[in-house]
């Protein structure tokens, strides 16, 4: 299947980050069958060939900022790739900075001796932090079962006995980069760097954002892109938060019509979240932006 | 900071030693403190504002022989609390007194995770000279001082829900004003729906319990 963007989205609760997560399926280097759509699929893009990130960003009242490179890039395990040439008899092990993580006899053909390695070293991963996968051509590459760029430039030394022969590219791991997760913490500071900043700064203002996730390659020629809507209630939910704890603290129930006045925010709430899934952005944004002014007008009468 | 006085006179017996071992001691590196020492400190905390702790450490005594000494034992003792995966110095204290108890105030909400590290030093002076040892402790509270209150809470609004419905239902029944009731049962209905979808630190839920209580009373 065609790569999908998987772009998640998720609001600090002080309402002054959002946090950008790109959960694009990746292939599972010891289990090849448990992504269909994502990084390395098929003809699919590997997750190495994205070179860098751009994002485009709506707000809710409008305002546009295009372009905004944060050097996010998603995480990506070290790794090293090398290639069986030939041989009919003799046995390959590979260390890493030393340490055996997998080795096989040639038995029958090239193929079952890879399968054999491959095999070898996925079993010991858990020990060893190193998977690997093969194709057709005889390609093994080693993968470090953790992203980032702390398993780099580690030794590879592919052993050969007998009339065994293979190719390394590199004598070292390389490639990982990024964090542990494939995510990036927006603050408005980032997308503001250049320009005054909203009313609402340091928070992000309650609406429905528009943001679009952009890939490059090495060309720096555009390679896909996935643009999705973002529901921000942050500010309107804490207000009605410490609304509600007023209330309770200065007047739990001799009021007339706060109870009715505190429903109509809620409803309000309610109905904008509604909307947005089902679509209706424009009566989202309008709705929540409403229930945020009831509450921000809120006057306790007791 | 928290300082008492140390009080020497128990002190002194218990640290009492054999000049001789002493000696063989500090001649091959032999830990006076460290053998003889056996820490114990109590923490806890009731009331989730403030942490207690309490020295009952034993400083153990050689041989019935003694020896005119002075001496000097303190505990220091310094908190942090976990704050976003960090830990935080919050407080530092020196008690001079294995007796006496040290109150740390920790917040209006002192739900979280605390690291205690404990130093414990003895100065003792002796005929070979005076000499200092200290040793270590690290302790971990975890402090969670809302566990189950939500739930009580949510259990409460739900059940004055309930009994509040029936009231509604019976005076309709029979033709009474319930607009006051109705209105009663929505606020009811808007704490619930705090208590459920938020999350509400103690003093929090303790200000939701507190207007649900009044409700008995409306």
């Amino acid at each position: 299947m065609a790569l999908e963007l998987c772009p998640k989205l998720a609001i600090g609760s002080c309402c002054d980050q959002v946090e950008f997560c790109d959960a694009t399926c990746i292939v599972n280097y010891a289990s090849m069958f448990s992504c269909c759509d994502g990084y390395g699929v098929g003809d699919n893009i590997e997750v190495y060939e994205v070179n860098r990130t751009e994002f485009h960003w709506v707000f809710p009242d409008g305002t546009i900022f295009q372009n905004v490179d944060v050097d996010f890039v998603p995480s990506t395990p070290a790794r090293n790739i090398f290639t069986v040439v030939s041989g009919t008899t003799g046995s390959i092990a590979v260390k890493v900075q030393g340490v055996t993580i997998g080795m096989a006899l040639f038995t029958t053909t090239l193929l079952n001796m890879v399968v054999d390695l491959v095999t070898s070293i996925n079993g010991q991963s858990s020990v060893t932090g190193w998977t690997a996968d093969y194709d057709s051509n005889l390609q093994v590459t080693l993968y470090s079962t953790s992203t980032g760029n702390d398993q780099n430039n580690m030794a590879v030394d592919v052993w050969v006995g007998g009339n065994i022969q293979a190719n390394q590219a590199s004598l070292t791991t390389n490639s990982g980069r990024g964090t542990d997760s494939s995510c990036y913490t927006f603050t408005l500071q980032d997308l503001y760097e250049s320009g005054p900043c909203p009313e609402s700064y340091p928070k992000f203002p309650d609406g429905v954002y528009s943001i679009t996730y952009i890939l490059y390659g090495d060309d720096d020629e555009e390679i896909t892109r996935r643009t999705v809507q973002f529901f921000f209630d942050c500010n309107v939910r804490n207000c009605f938060k410490n609304l509600l704890l007023k209330i309770a603290h200065e007047c739990p129930c001799k009021d007339e019509d706060t109870a009715l006045k505190v429903a109509d925010i809620r409803n309000k709430m309610d109905a904008a979240c509604i909307m947005f899934s089902e679509g209706d952005y424009e009566h989202a944004n309008d709705t929540i932006q409403d229930a945020a002014r009831m509450c921000n007008d809120f006057c306790i009468d007791c | 900071m928290v300082v008492t006085t140390l009080n020497t006179a128990n002190l002194s017996a218990l640290l009492a030693f054999h000049p001789g071992v002493l000696e063989t001691a500090r001649g091959t590196n032999y830990p006076y403190f460290d053998q003889r020492f056996i820490p114990r400190v109590m923490i806890k905390s009731k009331d989730c504002k403030t942490i207690i702790l309490k020295d009952n450490s034993e400083i153990n005594e050689l041989q019935p022989e003694t020896k005119e000494i002075n001496d000097s034992y303190t505990t220091t003792y310094t908190i942090y609390k976990k704050c976003c995966d960090r830990w935080t110095l919050i407080q530092n204290a020196t008690v001079l007194d294995n007796e006496d108890r040290t109150v740390f105030n920790v917040g209006d909400n002192g739900s979280g995770k605390y690291k205690v590290v404990l130093s414990f030093s003895l100065t003792y002076t002796t005929n070979q000279g005076t000499f200092t040892e200290t040793k270590t402790m690290t302790c971990y509270l975890n402090l969670n001082c809302c566990v189950g209150l939500k739930d009580k809470l949510i259990c409460k609004a739900t059940k004055l829900i309930d009994d509040l419905g029936a009231i509604v239902n019976q005076w309709g029944e029979i033709g009474r004003d319930v607009t006051q009731k109705m209105k009663d049962l929505l606020m009811l209905d808007h704490y619930l729906y705090l208590l459920k979808n938020y999350c509400l630190s103690c003093s929090e839920l303790e200000t939701v319990g507190c207007a649900l209580n009044k409700f008995k009373n409306c």
